[in-house]
Protein backbone atom coordinates (compact mmCIF):
# COMPACT_ATOMS: atom_id res chain seq x y z
CA UNK A 1 0.00 0.00 0.00
CA UNK A 2 3.30 2.15 0.16
CA UNK A 3 3.79 4.78 -2.17
CA UNK A 4 7.08 3.51 -4.26
CA UNK A 5 8.08 6.94 -5.20
CA UNK A 6 9.04 8.47 -2.42
CA UNK A 7 11.17 12.11 -2.20
CA UNK A 8 10.79 15.70 -1.64
CA UNK A 9 8.02 15.95 -4.09
CA UNK A 10 5.84 13.14 -2.01
CA UNK A 11 6.73 15.22 1.46
CA UNK A 12 6.18 18.92 0.22
CA UNK A 13 2.77 17.39 -1.62
CA UNK A 14 2.14 15.68 2.12
CA UNK A 15 2.08 18.77 3.85
CA UNK A 16 0.65 20.63 1.57
CA UNK A 17 -2.69 18.54 1.49
CA UNK A 18 -2.61 18.21 5.52
CA UNK A 19 -2.36 22.05 5.17
CA UNK A 20 -5.67 22.00 3.17
CA UNK A 21 -7.96 18.93 4.44
CA UNK A 22 -5.59 18.11 7.83
CA UNK A 23 -8.76 16.57 9.70
CA UNK A 24 -7.10 15.63 13.43
CA UNK A 25 -9.37 14.30 15.46
CA UNK A 26 -12.43 14.60 13.10
CA UNK A 27 -14.48 11.39 13.44
CA UNK A 28 -16.93 10.28 10.66
CA UNK A 29 -20.41 12.29 10.73
CA UNK A 30 -22.00 9.04 10.65
CA UNK A 31 -20.35 7.53 13.74
CA UNK A 32 -20.64 10.74 16.02
CA UNK A 33 -24.70 10.56 15.28
CA UNK A 34 -24.75 7.22 15.41
CA UNK A 35 -26.59 7.36 19.39
CA UNK A 36 -29.49 5.35 18.86
CA UNK A 37 -29.37 2.62 21.42
CA UNK A 38 -28.81 -1.23 20.27
CA UNK A 39 -32.23 -2.34 21.62
CA UNK A 40 -33.87 1.11 20.47
CA UNK A 41 -37.04 0.57 18.33
CA UNK A 42 -35.81 3.08 15.76
CA UNK A 43 -32.61 0.90 15.00
CA UNK A 44 -34.11 -1.33 12.08
CA UNK A 45 -35.64 2.04 10.87
CA UNK A 46 -32.57 3.94 10.97
CA UNK A 47 -30.58 1.05 9.05
CA UNK A 48 -33.34 1.15 6.18
CA UNK A 49 -33.05 4.53 6.13
CA UNK A 50 -29.78 4.72 5.75
CA UNK A 51 -29.96 2.36 3.11
CA UNK A 52 -32.26 4.18 1.32
CA UNK A 53 -29.95 6.91 1.02
CA UNK A 54 -27.61 4.16 -0.95
CA UNK A 55 -30.02 2.16 -2.62
CA UNK A 56 -33.57 2.75 -3.98
CA UNK A 57 -34.99 -1.16 -4.64
CA UNK A 58 -38.10 -2.97 -4.29
CA UNK A 59 -36.70 -4.91 -1.21
CA UNK A 60 -35.36 -2.03 0.89
CA UNK A 61 -38.32 -0.08 0.35
CA UNK A 62 -40.97 -2.67 0.76
CA UNK A 63 -38.83 -3.58 4.81
CA UNK A 64 -39.06 0.74 5.04
CA UNK A 65 -43.33 0.61 4.35
CA UNK A 66 -43.18 -3.18 6.50
CA UNK A 67 -40.78 -1.32 9.14
CA UNK A 68 -43.10 1.89 9.63
CA UNK A 69 -46.48 -0.14 9.43
CA UNK A 70 -44.62 -1.83 12.78
CA UNK A 71 -43.88 1.16 14.55
CA UNK A 72 -47.43 2.80 13.92
CA UNK A 73 -49.09 -0.27 15.38
CA UNK A 74 -46.63 0.05 18.36
CA UNK A 75 -47.06 3.89 19.10
CA UNK A 76 -50.88 4.02 17.79
CA UNK A 77 -51.22 6.07 21.08
CA UNK A 78 -48.56 8.60 21.02
CA UNK A 79 -50.30 11.14 18.20
CA UNK A 80 -46.62 13.32 17.79
CA UNK A 81 -44.92 9.79 16.67
CA UNK A 82 -48.07 8.52 15.31
CA UNK A 83 -47.87 11.62 12.81
CA UNK A 84 -44.10 11.32 12.27
CA UNK A 85 -44.32 7.48 11.15
CA UNK A 86 -47.26 8.51 8.71
CA UNK A 87 -45.03 11.19 7.58
CA UNK A 88 -42.05 9.04 6.80
CA UNK A 89 -44.86 6.65 5.45
CA UNK A 90 -46.12 9.02 2.74
CA UNK A 91 -42.56 9.90 1.96
CA UNK A 92 -41.67 6.13 1.41
CA UNK A 93 -44.30 5.54 -0.65
CA UNK A 94 -43.91 8.16 -3.02
CA UNK A 95 -40.29 7.04 -3.30
CA UNK A 96 -40.79 3.42 -3.65
CA UNK A 97 -43.22 4.47 -6.40
CA UNK A 98 -41.14 6.82 -8.40
CA UNK A 99 -37.89 5.23 -7.37
CA UNK A 100 -35.21 6.76 -9.77
CA UNK A 101 -37.03 9.43 -10.93
CA UNK A 102 -38.27 10.51 -7.50
CA UNK A 103 -37.87 13.91 -6.54
CA UNK A 104 -34.65 14.76 -5.52
CA UNK A 105 -35.63 16.13 -2.24
CA UNK A 106 -37.84 13.23 -1.21
CA UNK A 107 -34.34 11.29 0.39
CA UNK A 108 -33.56 14.41 2.10
CA UNK A 109 -36.79 14.74 3.86
CA UNK A 110 -36.99 11.20 4.02
CA UNK A 111 -33.73 11.33 6.05
CA UNK A 112 -34.51 14.97 8.20
CA UNK A 113 -36.99 13.08 9.41
CA UNK A 114 -36.44 10.32 10.08
CA UNK A 115 -33.66 12.71 12.19
CA UNK A 116 -36.04 15.03 13.69
CA UNK A 117 -38.24 11.35 15.22
CA UNK A 118 -35.23 10.39 16.29
CA UNK A 119 -34.28 13.50 17.83
CA UNK A 120 -38.50 13.51 19.52
CA UNK A 121 -37.99 10.08 20.41
CA UNK A 122 -34.91 10.01 21.92
CA UNK A 123 -33.72 13.63 23.82
CA UNK A 124 -34.36 13.31 27.21
CA UNK A 125 -36.78 16.14 28.68
CA UNK A 126 -38.03 16.98 25.96
CA UNK A 127 -41.95 19.04 26.25
CA UNK A 128 -44.55 18.05 24.77
CA UNK A 129 -44.25 21.74 22.93
CA UNK A 130 -41.11 21.18 21.46
CA UNK A 131 -42.23 17.73 20.15
CA UNK A 132 -45.26 19.63 18.36
CA UNK A 133 -42.62 21.93 16.88
CA UNK A 134 -40.21 19.26 15.44
CA UNK A 135 -43.02 17.95 13.63
CA UNK A 136 -45.04 21.14 12.25
CA UNK A 137 -41.46 21.78 10.76
CA UNK A 138 -41.26 18.54 8.91
CA UNK A 139 -44.63 18.89 7.99
CA UNK A 140 -44.34 22.42 6.67
CA UNK A 141 -41.11 20.16 4.51
CA UNK A 142 -43.81 18.04 3.50
CA UNK A 143 -46.37 20.38 2.39
CA UNK A 144 -43.39 22.36 0.40
CA UNK A 145 -42.37 19.19 -0.98
CA UNK A 146 -46.20 18.23 -2.46
CA UNK A 147 -45.96 22.01 -3.81
CA UNK A 148 -43.20 21.14 -5.51
CA UNK A 149 -43.95 17.84 -7.08
CA UNK A 150 -47.72 19.00 -8.20
CA UNK A 151 -45.51 22.16 -9.62
CA UNK A 152 -43.37 20.78 -12.21
CA UNK A 153 -45.93 17.84 -12.95
CA UNK A 154 -48.31 20.57 -14.19
CA UNK A 155 -45.23 22.54 -16.13
CA UNK A 156 -44.57 18.96 -17.38
CA UNK A 157 -48.12 18.59 -18.32
CA UNK A 158 -48.12 22.44 -19.76
CA UNK A 159 -44.86 21.28 -21.66
CA UNK A 160 -46.60 18.13 -23.67
CA UNK A 161 -49.51 20.27 -24.35
CA UNK A 162 -48.00 23.09 -25.93
CA UNK A 163 -45.57 21.31 -28.48
CA UNK A 164 -44.11 24.24 -30.48
CA UNK A 165 -44.34 24.04 -34.15
CA UNK A 166 -41.12 23.02 -34.93
CA UNK A 167 -41.81 20.00 -33.22
CA UNK A 168 -44.54 18.75 -34.11
CA UNK A 169 -43.69 18.01 -37.94
CA UNK A 170 -41.38 15.37 -36.83
CA UNK A 171 -43.81 13.75 -34.35
CA UNK A 172 -46.11 13.72 -36.63
CA UNK A 173 -43.89 11.94 -39.32
CA UNK A 174 -43.61 9.77 -36.91
CA UNK A 175 -46.71 8.75 -36.36
CA UNK A 176 -47.61 8.90 -40.42
CA UNK A 177 -45.24 5.05 -40.08
CA UNK A 178 -47.71 4.06 -37.80
CA UNK A 179 -50.88 5.01 -39.16
CA UNK A 180 -53.21 1.94 -39.70
CA UNK A 181 -56.64 1.45 -41.35
CA UNK A 182 -58.30 1.92 -38.35
CA UNK A 183 -56.48 5.91 -38.06
CA UNK A 184 -59.60 7.73 -37.85
CA UNK A 185 -60.79 5.79 -34.82
CA UNK A 186 -58.29 7.45 -32.54
CA UNK A 187 -58.28 7.56 -28.62
CA UNK A 188 -60.03 10.80 -27.21
CA UNK A 189 -57.47 11.65 -25.72
CA UNK A 190 -55.21 12.13 -28.50
CA UNK A 191 -57.61 13.94 -30.59
CA UNK A 192 -57.94 16.54 -27.54
CA UNK A 193 -54.33 16.85 -27.87
CA UNK A 194 -54.75 17.51 -31.49
CA UNK A 195 -57.20 20.04 -30.39
CA UNK A 196 -55.32 21.59 -28.45
CA UNK A 197 -52.21 21.68 -30.96
CA UNK A 198 -54.95 23.76 -33.34
CA UNK A 199 -55.81 26.08 -30.65
CA UNK A 200 -51.91 26.90 -30.42
CA UNK A 201 -51.93 27.74 -34.62
CA UNK A 202 -53.48 31.17 -33.72
CA UNK A 203 -50.40 32.11 -31.94
CA UNK A 204 -47.84 30.73 -34.97
CA UNK A 205 -46.47 32.92 -37.90
CA UNK A 206 -47.85 32.96 -40.92
CA UNK A 207 -45.18 30.18 -42.02
CA UNK A 208 -45.44 28.13 -39.47
CA UNK A 209 -49.54 27.44 -39.18
CA UNK A 210 -48.70 26.97 -43.24
CA UNK A 211 -46.16 24.31 -42.11
CA UNK A 212 -48.32 22.77 -39.65
CA UNK A 213 -51.35 22.64 -42.06
CA UNK A 214 -48.89 21.07 -44.74
CA UNK A 215 -47.89 18.32 -42.40
CA UNK A 216 -51.38 17.20 -41.55
CA UNK A 217 -52.39 17.16 -45.02
CA UNK A 218 -49.64 14.89 -46.01
CA UNK A 219 -50.71 12.94 -42.88
CA UNK A 220 -54.38 12.59 -44.01
CA UNK A 221 -53.56 11.78 -47.15
CA UNK A 222 -51.00 9.01 -46.39
CA UNK A 223 -53.92 7.90 -44.09
CA UNK A 224 -56.47 7.51 -46.42
CA UNK A 225 -53.81 6.18 -49.24
CA UNK A 226 -53.37 3.39 -46.51
CA UNK A 227 -57.14 2.85 -45.74
CA UNK A 228 -57.63 2.98 -49.48
CA UNK A 229 -54.83 -0.25 -50.12
CA UNK A 230 -56.46 -2.38 -47.49
CA UNK A 231 -59.44 -2.16 -48.83
CA UNK A 232 -58.54 -3.50 -52.29
CA UNK A 233 -56.20 -5.96 -51.06
CA UNK A 234 -59.42 -7.41 -48.70
CA UNK B 1 -12.01 24.05 -17.14
CA UNK B 2 -8.77 24.64 -19.88
CA UNK B 3 -9.22 23.31 -23.71
CA UNK B 4 -5.65 22.10 -23.07
CA UNK B 5 -6.84 19.25 -20.29
CA UNK B 6 -8.82 17.43 -23.35
CA UNK B 7 -6.14 18.14 -26.04
CA UNK B 8 -3.12 17.13 -24.24
CA UNK B 9 -1.25 13.53 -24.93
CA UNK B 10 -2.78 11.13 -22.24
CA UNK B 11 0.01 10.08 -20.63
CA UNK B 12 1.85 13.85 -19.85
CA UNK B 13 -0.24 15.74 -17.55
CA UNK B 14 -0.48 19.58 -18.45
CA UNK B 15 2.36 21.32 -17.42
CA UNK B 16 2.91 24.65 -18.35
CA UNK B 17 6.68 25.73 -18.30
CA UNK B 18 5.97 29.29 -18.94
CA UNK B 19 3.60 29.76 -16.46
CA UNK B 20 5.02 26.92 -14.41
CA UNK B 21 1.60 25.66 -13.90
CA UNK B 22 0.23 21.59 -13.06
CA UNK B 23 -3.06 20.40 -14.00
CA UNK B 24 -3.58 16.97 -11.55
CA UNK B 25 -6.80 15.45 -13.19
CA UNK B 26 -8.22 12.61 -11.04
CA UNK B 27 -11.07 10.50 -12.13
CA UNK B 28 -13.59 8.79 -9.35
CA UNK B 29 -14.84 5.35 -11.09
CA UNK B 30 -16.55 3.01 -10.29
CA UNK B 31 -20.07 1.31 -10.29
CA UNK B 32 -23.19 3.01 -10.29
CA UNK B 33 -24.54 4.49 -6.81
CA UNK B 34 -21.29 3.52 -5.09
CA UNK B 35 -20.28 6.85 -3.44
CA UNK B 36 -18.22 8.38 -6.04
CA UNK B 37 -20.20 11.53 -5.85
CA UNK B 38 -20.76 11.40 -2.14
CA UNK B 39 -16.85 11.56 -2.12
CA UNK B 40 -16.61 15.27 -3.81
CA UNK B 41 -19.66 16.04 -2.15
CA UNK B 42 -18.31 14.80 1.19
CA UNK B 43 -14.28 16.70 0.43
CA UNK B 44 -16.55 20.12 -0.78
CA UNK B 45 -18.82 20.20 2.61
CA UNK B 46 -15.98 19.45 4.69
CA UNK B 47 -13.60 22.13 2.86
CA UNK B 48 -14.83 24.21 0.91
CA UNK B 49 -14.16 27.53 3.81
CA UNK B 50 -10.01 26.10 2.74
CA UNK B 51 -10.36 25.32 -0.92
CA UNK B 52 -12.24 28.01 -1.60
CA UNK B 53 -14.17 26.51 -5.00
CA UNK B 54 -17.22 25.23 -6.04
CA UNK B 55 -18.82 21.67 -6.88
CA UNK B 56 -20.33 21.38 -10.76
CA UNK B 57 -22.59 18.56 -10.81
CA UNK B 58 -25.18 17.84 -13.92
CA UNK B 59 -27.74 14.99 -12.73
CA UNK B 60 -30.62 13.54 -13.81
CA UNK B 61 -33.79 14.12 -12.13
CA UNK B 62 -33.17 11.35 -10.04
CA UNK B 63 -30.27 12.74 -8.48
CA UNK B 64 -27.78 10.29 -10.44
CA UNK B 65 -25.02 12.03 -12.41
CA UNK B 66 -25.57 12.25 -15.32
CA UNK B 67 -22.36 14.12 -16.86
CA UNK B 68 -19.65 14.51 -14.15
CA UNK B 69 -19.21 16.02 -11.19
CA UNK B 70 -16.09 18.22 -11.12
CA UNK B 71 -14.27 19.89 -7.96
CA UNK B 72 -11.21 21.86 -8.56
CA UNK B 73 -9.13 23.62 -6.16
CA UNK B 74 -5.63 24.89 -5.76
CA UNK B 75 -2.47 23.05 -3.83
CA UNK B 76 -0.27 26.64 -4.11
CA UNK B 77 3.05 25.95 -5.63
CA UNK B 78 4.73 23.08 -5.16
CA UNK B 79 8.64 23.04 -6.37
CA UNK B 80 8.10 26.26 -7.80
CA UNK B 81 5.13 24.83 -9.79
CA UNK B 82 1.62 26.18 -9.43
CA UNK B 83 -0.16 22.86 -8.93
CA UNK B 84 -4.01 22.66 -9.49
CA UNK B 85 -6.18 19.12 -8.43
CA UNK B 86 -9.19 18.87 -10.51
CA UNK B 87 -11.17 15.88 -9.11
CA UNK B 88 -14.00 14.49 -11.70
CA UNK B 89 -16.19 11.48 -11.26
CA UNK B 90 -18.20 9.26 -14.14
CA UNK B 91 -21.59 8.38 -14.08
CA UNK B 92 -21.65 5.04 -12.92
CA UNK B 93 -24.90 3.83 -15.02
CA UNK B 94 -23.34 1.18 -17.32
CA UNK B 95 -25.24 2.96 -20.14
CA UNK B 96 -22.98 6.21 -19.97
CA UNK B 97 -20.11 4.66 -21.20
CA UNK B 98 -19.17 7.80 -23.69
CA UNK B 99 -19.26 10.21 -20.97
CA UNK B 100 -16.97 7.76 -19.14
CA UNK B 101 -14.88 7.22 -21.87
CA UNK B 102 -14.58 11.04 -22.69
CA UNK B 103 -13.99 11.85 -18.66
CA UNK B 104 -11.05 9.82 -18.59
CA UNK B 105 -9.51 11.12 -21.36
CA UNK B 106 -6.48 12.91 -19.89
CA UNK B 107 -6.81 11.49 -16.55
CA UNK B 108 -3.43 11.28 -14.44
CA UNK B 109 -5.06 9.06 -10.84
CA UNK B 110 -7.71 7.46 -9.88
CA UNK B 111 -9.80 6.49 -7.51
CA UNK B 112 -12.04 2.97 -8.25
CA UNK B 113 -14.95 3.00 -5.55
CA UNK B 114 -16.14 -0.13 -5.17
CA UNK B 115 -19.88 -1.22 -3.38
CA UNK B 116 -19.30 -3.15 -0.34
CA UNK B 117 -22.47 -4.29 -0.65
CA UNK B 118 -22.80 -8.02 -1.27
CA UNK B 119 -25.43 -7.52 -3.89
CA UNK B 120 -23.22 -5.13 -5.68
CA UNK B 121 -20.07 -7.99 -6.26
CA UNK B 122 -21.04 -8.52 -10.24
CA UNK B 123 -21.49 -5.07 -10.57
CA UNK B 124 -17.66 -3.89 -8.98
CA UNK B 125 -16.37 -6.24 -11.40
CA UNK B 126 -18.03 -5.14 -14.43
CA UNK B 127 -17.00 -1.43 -13.97
CA UNK B 128 -13.08 -2.54 -13.01
CA UNK B 129 -13.58 -4.76 -16.21
CA UNK B 130 -14.73 -1.65 -18.16
CA UNK B 131 -11.94 0.84 -16.69
CA UNK B 132 -9.33 -1.78 -17.83
CA UNK B 133 -11.07 -1.56 -21.40
CA UNK B 134 -11.53 2.65 -21.21
CA UNK B 135 -8.19 2.49 -20.36
CA UNK B 136 -6.66 0.74 -23.31
CA UNK B 137 -8.48 2.63 -25.78
CA UNK B 138 -6.33 5.23 -24.72
CA UNK B 139 -3.17 3.13 -24.78
CA UNK B 140 -2.80 3.12 -21.30
CA UNK B 141 -2.66 0.31 -18.42
CA UNK B 142 -4.27 -0.16 -15.52
CA UNK B 143 -1.38 -1.35 -13.90
CA UNK B 144 1.10 1.50 -14.74
CA UNK B 145 -1.61 4.36 -14.18
CA UNK B 146 -1.91 5.83 -10.58
CA UNK B 147 -4.77 3.63 -8.81
CA UNK B 148 -6.19 4.02 -5.31
CA UNK B 149 -9.44 1.21 -4.44
CA UNK B 150 -12.34 2.49 -2.08
CA UNK B 151 -14.11 -0.19 -0.83
CA UNK B 152 -17.50 1.99 0.20
CA UNK B 153 -20.27 1.89 2.36
CA UNK B 154 -18.88 -0.35 5.36
CA UNK B 155 -20.88 1.66 7.73
CA UNK B 156 -23.91 -0.45 5.93
CA UNK B 157 -22.42 -3.48 8.30
CA UNK B 158 -24.12 -1.84 11.61
CA UNK B 159 -27.29 -1.78 10.31
CA UNK B 160 -27.26 -5.24 9.50
CA UNK B 161 -26.79 -5.14 5.72
CA UNK B 162 -24.74 -8.01 3.96
CA UNK B 163 -21.55 -6.97 2.87
CA UNK B 164 -18.70 -8.36 0.83
CA UNK B 165 -15.55 -8.85 3.16
CA UNK B 166 -11.94 -7.03 3.18
CA UNK B 167 -10.27 -10.15 1.88
CA UNK B 168 -13.12 -10.83 -0.46
CA UNK B 169 -13.42 -7.31 -2.15
CA UNK B 170 -9.38 -7.76 -2.26
CA UNK B 171 -9.53 -11.00 -3.95
CA UNK B 172 -11.96 -9.58 -6.46
CA UNK B 173 -10.68 -6.66 -7.03
CA UNK B 174 -7.01 -6.31 -5.98
CA UNK B 175 -5.35 -9.63 -6.66
CA UNK B 176 -3.66 -8.82 -9.96
CA UNK B 177 -3.88 -4.71 -9.10
CA UNK B 178 -1.80 -4.73 -5.76
CA UNK B 179 -2.48 -1.19 -5.13
CA UNK B 180 -3.30 0.96 -1.85
CA UNK B 181 -6.70 0.02 -0.91
CA UNK B 182 -9.03 1.85 1.91
CA UNK B 183 -12.08 0.68 3.54
CA UNK B 184 -14.38 3.71 3.54
CA UNK B 185 -18.24 5.52 4.18
CA UNK B 186 -18.36 8.17 1.84
CA UNK B 187 -21.57 9.14 3.73
CA UNK B 188 -19.88 9.58 7.38
CA UNK B 189 -16.77 10.82 5.55
CA UNK B 190 -14.68 7.82 6.52
CA UNK B 191 -11.36 7.73 4.93
CA UNK B 192 -12.64 10.10 2.21
CA UNK B 193 -9.83 12.39 2.47
CA UNK B 194 -7.46 9.90 2.97
CA UNK B 195 -7.93 8.34 0.05
CA UNK B 196 -7.74 11.66 -1.48
CA UNK B 197 -4.45 12.51 -0.05
CA UNK B 198 -3.16 8.98 -1.13
CA UNK B 199 -4.16 9.61 -5.06
CA UNK B 200 -2.51 13.04 -5.12
CA UNK B 201 0.83 11.93 -3.83
CA UNK B 202 1.04 8.94 -5.59
CA UNK B 203 0.10 10.74 -8.95
CA UNK B 204 2.45 13.85 -7.94
CA UNK B 205 4.92 11.39 -7.55
CA UNK B 206 4.23 9.80 -10.73
CA UNK B 207 4.53 13.09 -12.86
CA UNK B 208 7.41 14.17 -11.01
CA UNK B 209 9.01 10.21 -12.40
CA UNK B 210 7.48 11.28 -15.74
CA UNK B 211 9.61 14.13 -15.84
CA UNK B 212 12.96 13.07 -14.20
Amino acid sequence: MDNKNDGTVTDEVQSRLEDLFGESGKASVYMEDSSVPEDSPLRILKGIVLSVDWEIDDEVMAKLIEEIGRLEHTYKDDKTLLSFFRLLGSVGKYIKTRKADAHPDAIKLLNSTYNSLEKVFLSKGITQAEKKETLLAQVKEFKKLKEQIAFKKADTAKKEEVKPPKETKPVIEKQEKDVVVQAEHRPPEETEEELLLRSEMSRMTPQEALAYVLAELKQVIRAEFKALNAKLKS
Amino acid sequence: MSKNCFVKCFLVPFINLKKREVQVKIVYYGPGRGGKTTNLEYVYSKFNDRIKTDIVSIKTQGDRTLFFDFLPFNMGKIKGFDVRVQLYTVPGQVKYNATRKLVLRGVDGLVFVADSMEARREKNLHSLKNLHENLASYNESIFKIPLVLQYNKRDLAEQGIPLLSVESLEKDLNSKLRVPSFEASALAGTNVVTTMKKIITMTMASIESQLK
